[in-house]
Formats: C-alpha cells, structure tokens, sequence
C-alpha cells in the first residue's frame, strides 16, 4: 500500500479558527483529554486525532470537507465508535467528525413505509420509536445500544436476523452524503423502486467513510413480526453443532429468523456468566417469527431437524420470558468472553454454509496451532445461519508477545482457514484497519485496482479516512 | 545495580481497579444513549464510556490527573445505569468513586464538595444549617429509645420536612403505643461525602452514627432517604462499621410490611393516579423496585409506568453524586429530562421515595411550568391512610 502519511498536512492554529468559524467555538476540541479518548473505537489500536469536530448540518460538513481538501488533511467520520474494525481511528491524524449528536428522527411515515433520520440517531433508540407505531428496523447488530444509523450504513452492519432480513443495505433508500470535495448529494429515491442511476446507494453502503460523509438517512419500514418461536440445543461437537445448521438452512424452505452459535468456551463462560446450568457443548438457538401458528410449526419442524445431530441437550421456548431465558446465553457472549482476560478482540468472517463444519473446526484449533493454549481462549459465536462467525481472541494487549501471537492468529483464521474454503475475511464488521491486508488475496489485483479508482474518484486528494477500507 | 524507589502513586484508590476492572471496558458504548449527562455534554467524556477511558489513560501514565478530568468525573451522578448496562460488568461508579477520592487527595476535588465537608464538620449536615434545628420540624419532644429508629436524613431534616412528618406520622399511626425513636444527634450519613470522594470524614460519621444506633436499642432502622438508605445498609459495612446485626429498611419496604400485617389501611377510596419515579440509590444500587410500587398498589392507586425507562433502566433526576451542589443547571436539565419521560403516562402526579429526587424534580418542574406535582412517597401514603 501506498505510504499516504507524507501527504498529509498538520491541523495548524489557522485551520482551528478556521473550523470554529464554521461550527462554532464550542464544536471544536484540541484537548489532550478528549482526543485521547477519541483515539480508540473496540479495537486495540490508537491514534489521536489533532481536533475533533461536532458539525450540526451539511452544509457545515460540507464546508469542513472542502476546507481539509484544500489543505490536504485528513477527515474521519464517526458515528458512535463501536467499531470492531479500528475504522474510526484516524490513523493518520487530522478531523474527527463526531456524527453522533445528530441524533434525530426527522419524520416516520407510516403510509409510505419509510423513515428518515439524521445520521446518529442509535439503533435501539430508532427501533423503541419505529415499535410505537408497529414497525421494526430488522438489522440487528450486537452494538444496536450504542451505534448508530450512519454507522450502520457505513459498515453495511446485519446482525441476528440478516439471514431472513437481510442487511442494512437492504433497508436503505436514500442517503444524503458529502462528498470529500464537499458537494452535498443525494443518492437513491424516496420510491421503493427506482433505476435511475448507478446504485450509488449500494456503493455508499459499506463504504466504511471513505467515499462521503453520511448525514441523512432514508430507510424502509418492516411490519413487527407478530410471534418469535424459540428453541436452544447444545452439541458435543462442533461439526454435529453446525451440521445442524447446514440441515435447517439447506432442507427447510422457511427462512429462520436466528440461527445462532456459541463454540464450547463461548458457551461455558456465558453460563458461568449468567448462572445457567446446562451442560457445556456447542450450542445453537433456532428462532422463527411471523404469525403465531407458522412460526411454532416452522420451529417443529426445525427441532426434529437439529435433533438428528444428536444434541446433548435441547428445549423449546414455553413463553416470551422463557424465550428471553434461552437467548440470555447467546446475548452473554462477548461480555462472557470479556472476563476471560484482560483484551477481547473479535474477529468477522464468513462462509458458505456447507464449509461451515469445516471452518468452525479448524477454527477451533487456532489456540493449539499458536501453541498459546496457557495464555489466549479463542471463542467463537455468531450467525451460522448465513454462514458468519466471529472468532475471539481473548488475551492481554499489554503483552508484546501475546500482541504478536494475536496477529499471527488472525493471518492463520483469514489466510489459512477463511480464504481457502471461499469465504469472506468480513461478514459485518467491515475492512477497517486491520483486515485491509487481506482484500488482494480475497478480491484479486483487478478487483481493488477498481476499487481503488473509486475512492480516487470520489476523493482525488485521499483525506476522507485515509489508509484504511477497501480504498486503502 | 541500584534501583530506584518505586514513585508512590498518585491513584492509591484507583490502583486495585487497573488491572482487570478497567480493561474490561471494550469502549462498547452501550453505556452512552441513556446516561444522563451524556444528553447534556458534547464530547465523549460526558459519557461513561468516555470517563472508563480517562481513568484508562490516568492508570497508564497517558494522561496526568488534570482539572478537565476531574471536571469530567466529578459530572456523573453516580447513577450507576452505565453498570448495570455495561455487558463486560465493568464497576463504573466504584471506579468514579475511587477516582473522586484519589482527584480529591490531589487537591482537584470540587469546591462545592469541600464546602460540603467543611459544613458536615460544623453543622453535621451538608446543607449548613445548625444542628441544633435537626429536628425542629417535630412539634413534639421525639423518643430517643426504641426498637425502631428512623433515620431522617438531612434532606428530609431541612429541606423536604413533608416527608420527615409523613414518616413519623404513619410510624404513630402503626405505633401509637411509642416504641420508635429519632435521634436529635443524628449526623450526616455520609452519602454526598461518600459519592465525592471525601471518604475519611464519612468513615468518622459513620462511626457517630452506629454510636447513636446502638445507644437507641434500634432493632430495626428505617430510612425514607434512598441515599441514607444505600450508605447505612451497603457502605457502613464495607467501611467495617458493625451495627450489630440490626435490621435495615427504606420506610417503603416497612411500609409494605405493615400493609400486609393490616396494621395500615387507606381511609378514603379517593382514585389517585400515579406515575413513579425509581431513585437511583434505591433501585439500581439496591436492587429495591417492587415495594414502593407494591405499597402504592395495594392502597388503591393506579401506578402509571414510564414507559421504556422505568426500573433498572430509570433515568436519573439528575442530583446525585454531588451534581447538585456542583452543577446545578445540569441537575436541574437532567430531572427537565426525567419529568417528561413522565408526563408521557398521561399521570399529574410523579411520586418517589426520596427526599433529594423530590426536591431535584419538584424545582425543575417549577422551573419549566411543567404541570406534574411531585411528592416523596411517603406524603401520599400519609394522605391516604392518617
């Protein structure tokens, strides 16, 4: 990759008055303090940022890009810093945009089927409102608490439920977005049909802040399925665990709301977390929603089907607080994981489903080919159901040796485990910092040289999150 | 070879959470929507999130202990939704308290705090008035002796002296035979000292305090304050304070007691509507939800639920941890905040069992025009059944 940090020129005092002139005195901040804290997202990297900015509308945006385009600065969008990519870091220094204040629902229509909100309004915070009037946003990222819609779209984030909804991509109809030359665009239609251009949409979908700044949103509403039907098994092994996986998605025509995986130590530390007494193994939680009486049929169905794996254990949701009962494990996950060791990193991968037994295993062994069994736990959870997983290091940061071992980890799930079998080095979590050296082996030279030229397209001058993504 | 002495830290009271405590925080931000000076702030350091990480950076030598820092710290009302959210369990108000103490020890603690302290020495309350009217809003001589002791708070001494005179009115009602005391000595429990960081003078209260409890010859402590509440019956003991097994209650808690005993009983069928209010130090600190709605129910009164935020997701007045003294108007923005999550039950009337959320709220809802009278449980208890 090119070496972009010669390029790039400092955040002087003149820039600063300059930003304040545009978003006011109080939206700008060089304090040690605060940029420290901007200097991380759930990743382990950092960087600080030399100001960090709060604009309030487009054209303000709008007017800090051109600004930086001109002086050749660097801009990181960030929306509420959740990502588990290192995408918000700003590596090279220069803007952060905090997008997260923005945080409005402009207008829900429930006639028309859409909802448009500013760029940081939070996920969970959408769907408590979009509730009231009978209506869902499906995906459902594990940091729905926290991130936010721009986020969202920016990561092309899914979730839970992206096997039977599908991704943020999906549900997106529009965008409003600067452009790193400053130019205010709007991308796609307030119609649910429309041809008209290049999805430009779909392009910005995912672009992970390297094509524009995203400011509004427009998205589809989804009615709220009226029943979720439940049930949770646990394995001894991981092959008969996602063997039960690929019988659901490959025999049933019903598509399962939630298809979920827990690997062994993901399972054990979640129990011991949340005080459940199952027996240990590999555990998959079968959801299917929609009118009551299909959604119990569809999960029958389902059971009979994950029972011939042979499941140690199994049980059906009785009622919505059992259900909540049987998913607490799966929502214990990470901060089960989290209390292993000092440093939780979680990694994103997918595959085909019929690959899946074979990468959950191999997944598994990663611990022992490291020879890091007495100071690292790999967990492994996720959305086996569209074939996604996310391996998690567990292990201490503050330990070179055990920094090294974790990277050399990584090279072995992506380079050795993910690519061969034909997967993707990301599901959900995006390219970030830390998977951008592998999208030449997954894509080929043709395939980024394409990408590559977009991103100089959009942003000639590389400012916007530079050194990262699929742009590099 | 000669070594160095190790530098003796500056974050004594930090140092036991660096190493697990604070690296259990992934920056998640799950914390950060509902905490309720994040709505008011900018930047991220109004959000726990943001606070886990200049405690981070203290810990680390990244960052020197600073007045900005304090200033960020010294912000959260000690609430304590960030922990209950917090997926990891990341101990964030022990670990804003520690850092208080340490920011304290620093000479970067609040001023307000200080003149907080210097008061409780005088006065033994932190509000500055004299000792001698603790108890003036008694217009009788009150019991030093018996089983039961309540515990009034100053709050509720000086400021809310509605609920100190429901409380001794419902306990003559079900006592009417004596067998109760309030001590006129009664100190400063030691909550705002606590919250702010000056903890060897809330440890020396405490001390007073037992002195007090065990001459009375309580067998039972009631409290209508959730902060005295929290302190007596959680930080007395990890202060090492023995009270001799004597068993500790929010007056609500005894109040349902009482109701199930028939010993108290509603004297009119007027319909009252209610929406309530969980103060913090009760409910998420104390895990006490289901009495004080259980006690309003089983008189007669319809408990309209906030929705989204109620229980362990209630959203906070805004005056605790020492925000009030310090940043009033953030306080008072915060319980602005909280009175319309209410108004949205359709209730006039917010009821909660604590004098400092009562005074907070009721200020702010004068303040705006907001047309919701608040009341300390215990005011309304009093209404219906004395």
């Amino acid at each position: 990759m090119e070496d972009l940090s010669m390029k790039y020129n400092p955040v002087t005092p003149k820039i600063i008055s300059e930003l304040e002139n545009i978003v006011g005195l109080k939206n700008v901040i060089t304090r040690p303090e605060e940029l420290y804290v901007y200097s991380r997202d759930s990743t382990i990297f950092e960087h600080s940022p030399d100001v960090v900015v709060i604009p309030k509308t487009a054209e303000q945006v709008s007017e800090i890009l051109k600004l930086a385009n001109r002086e050749k600065i660097p801009v990181v969008p960030r929306g509420a810093g959740t990502s588990a990519s290192g995408s918000p870091i700003p590596i090279m220094g220069g803007i952060v945009l905090d997008m997260s204040r923005n945080d409005k629902i402009l207008e829900i229509d429930s006639h028309n089927l859409t909802v448009e909100v500013e760029s940081g309004v939070v996920c969970d915070l959408l769907n408590e409102e979009l509730a009231k009037h009978g209506f869902f946003f499906p995906p459902d990222p594990a940091s729905s608490p926290a991130c936010t819609i721009a986020g969202m779209v920016a990561n092309n984030s899914a979730g839970n439920m992206a096997m039977k909804y599908g991704t943020t991509r999906d549900h997106v109809l529009w965008l409003e977005v600067v452009l790193p030359t400053g130019e205010i665009i709007q991308t796609g239609s307030t119609t649910i049909k429309s041809v008209s251009q290049f999805d430009l949409t779909r392009l910005m979908v995912g672009s992970e802040g390297q094509l524009g700044v995203i400011t509004k949103v427009g998205l589809k509403l989804t009615p709220l399925p009226e029943h979720h039907a439940t049930a949770f098994f646990i394995f001894k092994t991981v092959e008969d665990a996602a063997k039960a996986a690929v019988r659901v998605r490959s025999t049933m025509t019903t598509i399962p709301c939630m298809l979920e995986f827990l690997n062994e130590t993901t399972t054990r530390a979640a129990f011991d977390y949340a005080g459940l007494e199952y027996p240990v193994g590999y555990t998959i939680i079968l959801d299917f929603d929609g009118a009551k009486d299909t959604a119990e049929a569809d999960l029958e169905a389902g059971f009979k089907l994950c029972e011939k794996e042979n499941p140690i254990y199994k049980e059906k949701a009785k009622d919505a607080a059992h259900r909540t009962q049987l998913l607490t494990a799966r929502k214990a996950a990470l901060p089960a994981l989290a209390r292993l060791r000092p440093t939780t990193c979680m990694e994103d991968c997918t595959v085909q489903i019929t690959k899946l037994p074979q990468a959950a295993k191999a997944i598994e062994e990663i611990p022992a080919r490291l020879g890091a069994e007495d100071f690292m736990d790999l967990g492994n959870f996720g959305h086996i159901g569209d074939g996604n997983m996310h391996p998690t290091f567990c292990f201490d940061e503050r330990i070179e040796e055990q920094r090294d071992v974790f990277f050399k980890g990584m090279d072995i799930l992506y380079e050795d485990i993910i690519l061969p079998l034909g997967g993707s080095v990301t599901g959900e979590h995006g390219i970030g910092l830390i998977r951008a050296k592998y999208i030449d082996r997954e894509h080929g030279d043709a395939s980024v040289k394409i990408m590559r030229g977009i991103k100089k397209l959009f942003d000639p001058n590389m400012i916007l999150n530079p050194g990262k993504g699929k742009g590099g | 070879m000669t070594t160095e002495p190790k530098e003796e830290s500056k974050l004594k009271r930090l140092e036991p959470f660096a190493e697990r405590e604070i690296m259990r925080c992934m920056r998640c931000g799950f914390c950060r929507p509902l905490c309720p000076t994040w709505g008011f702030s900018e930047w991220d350091t109004g959000s726990p999130r943001g606070r886990m990480m200049l405690v981070r950076g203290m810990l680390q030598g990244d960052l020197e202990p600073s007045e900005y820092i304090a200033d960020r710290l010294y912000l959260c009302t000690t609430c304590g939704y960030c922990e209950w959210r917090c997926p990891a369990g990341t101990k964030t108000v022990d670990i804003i308290e520690a850092a208080r103490a340490d920011l304290a020890d620093l000479g970067l603690g609040r001023k307000s705090h200080h003149y907080i302290e210097e008061r409780i020495r005088e006065e033994n309350n932190p509000l500055g008035e004299a000792k001698e009217e603790r108890t003036s809003w008694a217009s009788k001589e009150l019991p030093q002796k018996g089983d039961l002791m309540y515990f009034v708070g100053c709050m509720a001494s000086y400021r809310e002296q509605g609920t100190a005179k429901a409380t001794l009115n419902l306990i003559e009602t079900v006592n009417p035979e004596g067998g109760y005391s309030v001590i006129g000595d009664e100190l400063c429990c030691g909550s705002v000292l606590l919250r702010t960081g000056h903890r060897e003078v809330a440890k020396a209260l405490a001390e007073k305090n037992a002195e007090l409890i065990k001459k009375s010859g309580a067998k039972i402590i009631t409290t209508s304050c959730a902060g005295c509440y929290r302190t007596i019956r959680k930080d007395y003991e990890l202060l090492g304070i023995d009270l001799n097994g004597v068993e500790i209650l929010h007056f609500p808690e005894l109040l349902n007691r009482w109701i199930d005993e028939g010993k108290l009983k509603p004297k009119n069928g007027e319909k009252i509507v209610v929406t309530y209010h969980d103060p913090c130090h009760l409910g998420r600190h104390m895990k006490v939800y289901d009495e004080p709605r259980e006690v309003l129910k089983k008189l007669g009164v319809e408990v309209r639920e906030i929705p989204l935020r109620n229980r362990e997701t209630s959203a906070c007045c805004g005056a605790g941890g020492g925000v009030r003294a310090e940043y009033k108007d953030s306080a008072l923005e915060a319980a602005t905040e909280r009175l319309k999550q209410a108004e949205e039950t359709g209730a006039k009337i917010l009821v909660t069992p604590c004098p400092f959320c009562t005074f907070n709220l009721r200020e702010a809802a004068a303040k705006n025009n907001i047309d919701m009278k608040v009341y300390d449980l215990v005011e309304l208890v009093a209404k219906i059944c004395t």
